[in-house]
Order: C-alpha cells, then sequence, then structure tokens
C-alpha cells in the first residue's frame, strides 16, 4: 500500500516535471525579459536583480498600445461580420434553398483550400486599386473572405440539426424569414456561435502575411507584424523584446484559461468540421 | 410562397457571395493571368506579356526546386512527428494520473500562441547567445557556437522543431478527443483475454481512431503546404536560399525582387497542391463525419 503510493507520487512528479521541461522556452523568455541588456548575454536564467521596468518600457518604446489597438479592432470587426455574414448564408444554404443555392456552397467551400499565400500578390494589387492598401479596411476585407468557408460549414451543420418543426412553426404564425432568423434561429446557436467566434478569432489575431503584404504604415501594423519588426537587427534591446513576447501572448493566454474547455472545443470542432 | 423564400434565400447568401467572389475567385483568376505577364508590380501600364517564359524559368530554377523538396521534407517531418507526439501525450492524458491536467495545458500553451512570437523566441534560444549554446559549451560539447539558423543543411529542421513544439498540443488534444470514443467493454475483454497495453494500442485503440489519424494528418498537412509565419521570421528562406519553402519563396520574389509574374507561377503551384489536398479532405468528412 505504502509503496504503491509512492510510486504514484513519483509518477505524478514526473508527469509534472515533463510539463515544466516542454516549457522551458517559455520560462526561459521571461527570465529574458528580466534582465539588464548585459546580463540578456551572458545569464543562464534568471538573475539575482529582476528588472520589471523592461515590461513598462517595452509597452511605451516599442508602440504595443497601438499594436494591440491595431489588432483588437481588425480582429474585432473581421469576427463580427464573418458570424453575421455566414450565420445568414448558412441559414439559407440549410432553410431557404434556391436554385443555384448548392453551387453557391460548394463554391463558398471552395475557398477553404485556397491558402492566403496563393493570392496575396492580385489582393495586394486589387487593394492597391480600391485605394485600401496600407489601410485597415483591406484587412478587414481579405480576413473575411477568407474566414467564411469555415464559419459558413459550422453554422450549416449546426443549422441541419435544429428541428424543422421550429421554423415551421414560426412560418404558420406568420412571422418573416429574417424575424425568424434572429428570434428563433440565433438565439439557439450559442454553441455554434462561440466555436465561430473562437476558431475566427484564432485565425485573424495571429494572422501575418496578409498584414505584412497589406500595411505599410508602422502605426498601423497588427500585434505579429509589428512583433516581427522588431528583431532582425544585430543589437537589438533582447530584454525588452522579450517583454513584448510576453505581453503579446499574456491576453490570449488569459482569455484560454477563462474559457478553457470552451476554447479547445472550438479550435478542435473548427478544424475537424472543416 | 416559394418564391419570397427563394428570393430571400439568395438575399440571405448574397453578402457572403460577394465576398468569396471579389477576395478569393477574382484573385485566384487574376493569378493565373498574371503568370503570363512580366510585371515589376507597380503601376499596371508596367505589364508586359510573357508566354510561357515564367513557367519556363522554373524549370531551371534550382531554389525553387529547392523550395518545392523542403515543403515536402517540412510537411512530411512535421506530420509524422506530430501524429506519433499527438497520441502519445493524449495516452498519457488518457489515463488522468495526478499531474496529467497540468502536462495538457503545458503542452497546448505554445498553441495558443502566434507563429511568429514562437519564431521569435526560437530564434532568441539558438542563437550564439541562447540557453542552448550555453548549456552546450558548458559541457564541453562545443567550443565555438553551433549556429542552427546559420547552416544551410540545419537551418530548415530547426524550422522543423520549432513548428513540432508549437502544435504537439494540438494533435494531443485531437486524438484525446478520438480516445474518448474507444469502446471500453473492448479495452477490458482484450485484458481479460491476456493482451498487454502494446497489443490493445495496437489491436484495438489504433485502428478505433483511424478516422481521427486521417483527420489530423490532413490537417497537418494542409498547415505544412502553407507555412509561412514561422519561416520568415526565424530564417527568411536563408541561408543562402537553403530554408526557403513555397510560401517564403513567393513572398521574396513578389516582394522582395518585384517579379510578380514568376511569384505567381509559384502561387499556381500552391494552388495546385491545395486542390490535391482538397479533394483528400472531402472525401475523409464525407466518409467519417
Amino acid at each position: 500500500m505504502k509503496s504503491s503510493m509512492a510510486r504514484k507520487a513519483f509518477q505524478a512528479l514526473g508527469i509534472f516535471l515533463a510539463g515544466v521541461a516542454f516549457l522551458t522556452p517559455v520560462i526561459w523568455v521571461i527570465s529574458l525579459s528580466l534582465r539588464n541588456k548585459k546580463t540578456v548575454f551572458t545569464a543562464l536564467f534568471f538573475t539575482r536583480d529582476l528588472h520589471f521596468e523592461n515590461y513598462i518600457t517595452a509597452l511605451t518604446s516599442f508602440h504595443m498600445g497601438r499594436l494591440f489597438l491595431n489588432s483588437a479592432i481588425i480582429t474585432g470587426v473581421s469576427v463580427a461580420v464573418i458570424l453575421a455574414v455566414s450565420s445568414l448564408a448558412a441559414y439559407a444554404f440549410c432553410r431557404l434553398r434556391y436554385r443555384g443555392s448548392e453551387i453557391f456552397f460548394y463554391l463558398i467551400l471552395m475557398g477553404m483550400m485556397i491558402p492566403p499565400a496563393a493570392v496575396v500578390i492580385p489582393l495586394f494589387l486589387i487593394m492597391k486599386n480600391l485605394g485600401l492598401y496600407n489601410t485597415h479596411l483591406a484587412l478587414v476585407l481579405a480576413y473575411i473572405a477568407f474566414g467564411l468557408p469555415i464559419a459558413v460549414l459550422i453554422f450549416r451543420g449546426f443549422f441541419l440539426s435544429v428541428p424543422p418543426e421550429l421554423i415551421e412553426a414560426a412560418r404558420i404564425d406568420g412571422s418573416a424569414e429574417t424575424r425568424t432568423f434572429v428570434s428563433i434561429i440565433l438565439p439557439l446557436s450559442t454553441p455554434a456561435i462561440a466555436t465561430v467566434v473562437i476558431f475566427s478569432f484564432m485565425q485573424n489575431w495571429n494572422e501575418f502575411l496578409l498584414g505584412l503584404v497589406l500595411l505599410k504604415d508602422r502605426l498601423l501594423y497588427t500585434l505579429p507584424v509589428g512583433m516581427a519588426n522588431l528583431v532582425g537587427q544585430w543589437d537589438s534591446p533582447w530584454q525588452l523584446i522579450a517583454a513584448a513576447v510576453v505581453i503579446a501572448s499574456l491576453p490570449i493566454f488569459i482569455i484560454y484559461l477563462m474559457i478553457q474547455d470552451l476554447y479547445v472545443r472550438g479550435l478542435t470542432a473548427g478544424a475537424l468540421k472543416g | 410562397m416559394r418564391n419570397t423564400t427563394a428570393r430571400t434565400g439568395f438575399l440571405f447568401t448574397l453578402p457572403a457571395i460577394l465576398f468569396f467572389v471579389a477576395f478569393i475567385l477574382i484573385p485566384v483568376v487574376f493569378t493565373f493571368a498574371l503568370s503570363f505577364v512580366h510585371w515589376k508590380g507597380f503601376t499596371l501600364t508596367d505589364m508586359k506579356p510573357a508566354g510561357f517564359s515564367n513557367f519556363v524559368s522554373m524549370l531551371s530554377d534550382g531554389v525553387f526546386f529547392k523550395a518545392l523538396t523542403n515543403t515536402l521534407i517540412f510537411v512530411a517531418a512535421t506530420t509524422v512527428i506530430l501524429n506519433v507526439l499527438g497520441f502519445l501525450g493524449a495516452s498519457l492524458i488518457e489515463t488522468r494520473i495526478l499531474g496529467t491536467g497540468f502536462f495538457k495545458n503545458a503542452v497546448f500553451l505554445p498553441v495558443l500562441l502566434a507563429p511568429i512570437i514562437i519564431g521569435i523566441m526560437w530564434s532568441r534560444m539558438l542563437d550564439a547567445f541562447g540557453i542552448v549554446n550555453q548549456l552546450l559549451k558548458a559541457a564541453h560539447l562545443i567550443r565555438m557556437p553551433f549556429l542552427f539558423l546559420g547552416d544551410e543543411k540545419i537551418a530548415l529542421y530547426t524550422v522543423i522543431g520549432a513548428t513540432i513544439w508549437q502544435y504537439t498540443g494540438y494533435d494531443m488534444l485531437l486524438y484525446y478527443a478520438g480516445l474518448q470514443g474507444v469502446p471500453h467493454e473492448q479495452v477490458e475483454a482484450a485484458r481479460i483475454d491476456g493482451a498487454g497495453p502494446l497489443t490493445v494500442t495496437l489491436r484495438i485503440i489504433i485502428p478505433f481512431l483511424s478516422p481521427v489519424v486521417a483527420i489530423t494528418m490532413l490537417l497537418n498537412m494542409i498547415g505544412g503546404f502553407k507555412v509561412f509565419d514561422i519561416v520568415y521570421v526565424m530564417t527568411a528562406g536563408g541561408p543562402n536560399n537553403s530554408s526557403h519553402v513555397f510560401a517564403t519563396y513567393l513572398f521574396q520574389q513578389a516582394f522582395r525582387f518585384n517579379n510578380m509574374g514568376y511569384a505567381s507561377v509559384i502561387a499556381i503551384v500552391i494552388i495546385l497542391f491545395s486542390i490535391i489536398a482538397a479533394v483528400f479532405r472531402l472525401r475523409i468528412v464525407r466518409h467519417e463525419v
């Protein structure tokens, strides 16, 4: 009995240490962010004096507030539009079919297989000619287009599971399609809405290539583009960059801790449905 | 009645159709058109017809074939290793031993971060002053710092390593979700018949998981074919073009060298690979879900 307890404790300790070992890069970056500009190249891990002021310096000298705001606006607007446009379309693809709607559905699904890299050149050209190059609107439009296919698929799968009698009942009551959709279907759809929000949020918040190509002005950069822009110089202030790395990662980590299960379901369900 | 339903239906789908046409369909068509011109990307009047010359130059472009083999190596290595590690990790957390809850979150954490962030972290960690070289030196394994990203033979594999570190948690959770459906009665019955854990895994669990394996591998492959961010930030395709993948080479040709026409040919190759992946994806999803 005693020995099995000891074995369990050892097992637990081993698993815990494996987890910590896996996170070594993260812990190391945190140690980097708390060093001074000399020890940043010499120390192994945490130094005796911890320079928390690096975080203030990083926030101000890298315009991180601005980067956060840009990313929040772009991601927020595109996720909201994706939600509205994809739920409407998916509802029609399930319940308001018309001649040709199948073809449009499969066309939009095709969008899922086109990676942004494959069309980044024409997008650059189109945005330039629309006068949208170097604006947030250019990114928002592109993010919506690339976010729609999977969102439509997730919503469609969900709407197919809503009993048709419910919709018929509303129709008999004389409720217009738009009202049926807004007052009956949408309130039922919170699981699908959560999945779509989390999936498209992750996709757009971390997106890099389109931001890199469609934005020129440093003050318009999104968080990933701004972060990539920090490195590259040989004498980069690494204690500050490391602090910026931690600051940039913190919000997503906090959101994850708050809605862990929902988050995991959103990411995995979103992927599997596709 | 029917007509109004159809009209409402069409109006409901119209915004989605417009977004798709304007920012995906037209750009795809444009890509094909651009592959037949020489164009620096500044003003539209600069375009010069090129016939098939962009396609012909590709055939003799060593860097393109390097990017092609690198992309295939990247896809194969990340897919295989991620699936093995993901399955092992999922089997561990499925035991629900004390500590596995923390382990699960620890391994999943990097999935949440932007690939750019992962790239920045790992580049610094592996550079001449990073912890890896410090430890290797302390252990007297090396005298001069080892340049993980500066060696033409190694750079790609370093990026592959960082990518695997980032996404192991993702595959692990997909497998973990799959393991929840394994029929316990069968496993118990086999155990009573004297089957060891290895036999149970090989004979019952893995066959049962085969749809999960198919989907997970496919997701890893699709992700691998379009990889850009982490390669761009860690090596930008270097040193000496040795670590280019499709997307970084396209970016370099289009936005560093201003060869929009030639870059469009690379884009077409990416589209072809994506279509093949999509066909497989549709087949698998149709069959299993």
